[in-house]
């Protein structure tokens, strides 16, 4: 423990920052961090993102940009930062009446823009509204597809026919032009309130709202939309500092009139654009970078080792898992998907792979989620002699091609797993012959994954949008949710498994809910249209003097939390 | 470039038609390669009214965050020239001694001693270089800063030295054996017959000479470095363009790759004419006309 002189001035601060952060506790149901005192105000960090795709909240959706804008923006519902449960930030009340399909939400007063503006029921309806119009071409445009009248704010298409001859239908917004140009669901009540209609009861729309897309925007955003990505302005703890320094950096700073109970203890902080991990973990290590949120995970042993009080771990949303097609004939065999995944060894996977660094999976749903649960069937645990007697009873190694194809996509550190995994096969099962498809460029091999063109098992991962079951189930499952829509990789089809699922989506108590979700899951277990076999574990590092940090189960920090002593 | 670089933008999530229907349009990448190329150069018109005419018109276009290709040679071609400056100036003044004292002490220590050390610095690759004095003289001794550009111009110094290390092998070869050559012949001899000190013999009528091969090298040399800068500007996180074309190539940008290399092509040929007329300065026989 570090002792040090007392100061009265330093005694004020700390004093000061222990309301803001009782508050906070309350707000945000935080624990203050084992053994750390809540820090003093003041100070800014330096933290490693790499160069986001864009600053607008309706048109990112990847983790750069979402990083940053989480500090500039406050939406109606925030997580709690370790539990991921929703909890009311902007809204004052989110209501329903009806099951899940309308909603009535009222903001709280007194919250502002960063320019001075107000934030109103019309700030989230115009802001919503614009993301949904089709001609727009937002990004984020499919989480309002939900809210009644969205086809018809849609471009039409028009059949084209592609180079390789086939038919396809392309969206024409110049000559079939959207019939409205606003959302018939959106409805403003009042300066605080607005109603949302749902195309079909969405018993978690509420827990959806946390996510940015559904953040508001103030009228400034309309007058110049490609100007407002350079120097977006939000209603967060934090406002930009100066324009988006492309390449270089993002600074914001501290938002006086910040009207949420979690307010910010730093000053400022520089989100300092990296193209290469390794040299952030390297400047970092010699005392340049005060925060990175993501350690290579082949370098966490390396950095716990040079500064051994400055790491932490934390779980992740992220699951990754062996696919089985269903479009392939050989894997339309249940005995045989379930023996391929009965003959992987998880622990041994995590333990000497990723150096126990990661989490072994035995379910599709991450333990981050409500209703997490660690066994889901016995097909997705490791069971050798259960996984060759399956196997020999789908019909045993002439039941598969000769050699077996397993897809991996090549370059991103997944090769080794996968080939553990195909070893597992070999030793249990006897399958000597595999081939590996190794794809190097990400877009083609999702790409041959869209167009049903993989012949074998192959690999890939989920992460979450928001912390609830349905979007894993649905969104991984389901079968109206294969690509480009969702992300049902494996074209899985099972009546059985929807109908559950449909059951779960009506019930508008979570904790009712959650046995349902449980037992949608158990369904897809015991059908094994795909092997989960790990969790992600986030890895931070930080600087000396920096406090509180912690990256979530979506993978960001809260910076509101964060404090430094320098 | 395999693959659909739209679908690489949106990753596991699907993009919404619309929105990849209005890339697609904007970057014509439903056409043939050679279409794609004939309408970005400007040659073939755009099929709709987007306002992008063509490198040809002077118009980069866009890259896919919607930033006009233009703003990164603004922002950046001013740091990649910082950095191409750097290196050429610590590749000539220390490649042009070492050449010096090897070239006029032929087979003594120092000789030998050049002979290795570019032998080994010629031999490892640009990227192992930059790494390894990152860690050295960055991480563990904290001499240089380790990456980016925030303290100013000591921010350029490791990686100018990294980007201009091989070429400062070759300047010290080149210029040694050309010295070599020049040191005994005829009009040499006559200087030092006429008595003039060796300082003057060797820095005003040998090394003029000697120099003309590694001029010609230098022209050649800036186009290297700007590849080079590729690998440099990555290892050390400095946003020139060389890790523009390493971004746009990892993100399937082809049109944003064409547009910089297109660049950088005029800017090497200007500076090839920049050597042909030093040349003439050097040796007043090669003048023209």
């Amino acid at each position: 423990m570090r002792r040090s002189r007392p100061n009265l001035a330093r005694m004020v601060a700390a004093a000061a920052a222990l309301t803001m952060a009782a508050s906070a506790c309350d707000r945000q149901g935080n624990e203050p961090a084992p053994g750390g005192t809540p820090g003093a105000a003041g100070g800014s960090i330096s933290t490693f993102i790499k160069e986001p795709e864009d600053l607008r909240t309706l048109n990112s959706n990847e983790s750069e940009g979402i990083a940053v804008l989480d500090a500039l923006y406050a939406t109606l519902v925030e997580y709690h930062n370790r539990t991921s449960e929703p909890i009311n930030q902007v809204a004052e009340s989110i209501d329903t009446e009806d099951g899940g399909r309308t909603y009535t939400i009222r903001i709280r007063d007194g919250w502002t823009f960063h320019d001075g503006t107000d934030v109103t029921a019309e700030s989230f309806v115009r802001a919503w509204n614009y993301g949904a119009y089709g001609p727009n071409a937002m990004q984020n445009s499919g989480f309002f597809a939900r809210i009644e009248g969205f086809d018809a704010v849609q471009c039409g298409t028009v059949r084209t026919t592609s180079e390789d001859g086939e038919a396809e239908q392309v969206p024409d917004c110049e000559n079939q032009p959207p019939t409205a140009q606003e959302l018939a669901g959106l409805e403003v009540v009042d300066d605080l309130t607005f109603r949302v209609s749902l195309t079909q009861p969405e018993t978690f729309f509420p827990t959806r709202l946390g996510y940015v897309a559904y953040a508001p925007l103030p009228t400034s955003f309309y007058a110049d939309p490609q100007a407002f990505r350079e120097k977006p302005v939000g209603n967060g703890p934090f406002r930009m500092a100066e324009p988006w320094q492309h390449n270089r950096s993002i600074r914001v700073e501290r938002f006086a009139d910040y009207a949420g109970d979690d307010q910010p203890l730093l000053d400022g902080i520089e989100f300092r654009i990296y193209d290469d991990i390794n040299t952030a973990v390297n400047d970092l290590l010699a005392g340049n970078l005060d925060v990175v949120d993501e350690l290579p995970p082949e370098r966490v042993r390396e950095v716990e080792q040079q500064i051994p009080d400055r790491v932490g771990e934390s779980p992740g949303s992220g699951v990754n898992y062996i696919g089985f097609p269903s479009y392939v004939d050989f894997l339309q065999n249940a005995d045989l998907r379930a023996a391929l995944s009965m003959a992987i060894d998880r622990e041994a996977i995590t333990e000497r792979i990723f150096d126990g660094s990661r989490q072994a999976a035995n379910a599709l749903v991450t333990p981050v989620i409500p209703g997490y649960q660690e066994h889901v069937c016995e097909n997705w645990a490791h069971d050798p002699e259960e996984a060759k007697r399956r196997f020999e009873a789908a019909g045993g190694v002439d039941a598969i091609p000769s050699p077996l194809v397993v897809w991996v996509n090549a370059g991103a550190g997944h090769e080794p797993w996968v080939e553990a995994v195909t070893n597992m096969w070999r030793d249990t099962l006897g399958i000597q012959e595999i081939d590996f498809e190794q794809l190097a460029v990400w877009s083609e091999y999702l790409g041959k994954l869209d167009n049903r063109e993989v012949t074998g098992p192959f690999r890939l991962g989920w992460q979450m949008d928001y912390p609830h079951p349905q979007n894993y189930l649905q969104l991984v499952l389901d079968l109206d949710f294969v690509p480009p829509v969702g992300a049902n990789s494996t074209f899985y089809d099972s009546e059985e498994f929807e109908r559950k699922l449909d059951e779960a989506l009506a019930v508008t108590d979570l904790d009712e809910a959650i046995p349902v979700y449980q037992e949608a899951q158990r369904i897809a277990c015991e059908d094994t249209p795909l092997a989960p076999v790990f969790f992600n574990t986030n890895f931070f590092a930080w600087a000396e003097g920096v406090q509180d940090l912690y990256v979530n189960a979506f993978g960001n920090i809260n910076y509101t939390d964060v404090s430094t002593s320098r | 470039m395999p693959g659909d670089p739209i679908r690489g933008l949106s990753g596991e999530r699907p993009m919404p038609p619309t929105a990849r229907q209005q890339l697609t349009d904007r970057y014509n990448l439903d056409d043939p390669l050679m279409r794609q190329y004939a309408k970005y150069i400007g040659v073939m018109r755009q099929d709709d009214e987007r306002g992008f005419s063509g490198i040809l018109q002077g118009d980069f276009g866009q890259d896919f965050r919607g930033r006009p290709v233009s703003a990164h040679f603004r922002e950046r071609l001013p740091v990649t020239a910082r950095l191409a400056l750097g290196a050429l100036g610590f590749e000539t003044i220390l490649g042009m001694v070492a050449g010096v004292l090897a070239g006029l002490r032929r087979s003594g220590f120092l000789d030998n001693l050049v002979l290795v050390a570019t032998t080994a610095v010629i031999s490892i690759p640009m990227f192992v270089l930059g790494f390894l004095t990152q860690l050295l003289l960055g991480v563990k001794f904290g001499i240089f800063p380790v990456a980016g550009l925030r303290q100013g111009w000591i921010s350029y110094v490791l990686p100018s030295m990294v980007l201009g290390s091989v070429s400062l092998a070759f300047i010290a070869r080149l210029l040694r054996t050309s010295l070599a050559d020049n040191v005994r012949a005829n009009y040499v001899r006559t200087a030092i017959a006429k008595g003039l000190t060796r300082q003057r013999v060797v820095g005003l009528h040998t090394l003029r000479n000697a120099l003309i091969p590694v001029v010609t090298f230098l022209g050649v040399d800036l186009g290297f470095l700007l590849g080079g800068a590729v690998v440099t500007e990555t290892v050390f996180n400095i946003p020139g363009l060389g890790r523009a074309v390493f971004e746009a190539v990892l993100r399937q940008e082809g049109f944003v790759v064409v547009g910089i290399v297109t660049f950088l092509v005029v800017v090497f040929m200007v500076a090839n004419l920049v050597v042909d007329v030093v040349y003439a300065i050097l040796d007043p026989r090669i003048r023209y006309g």
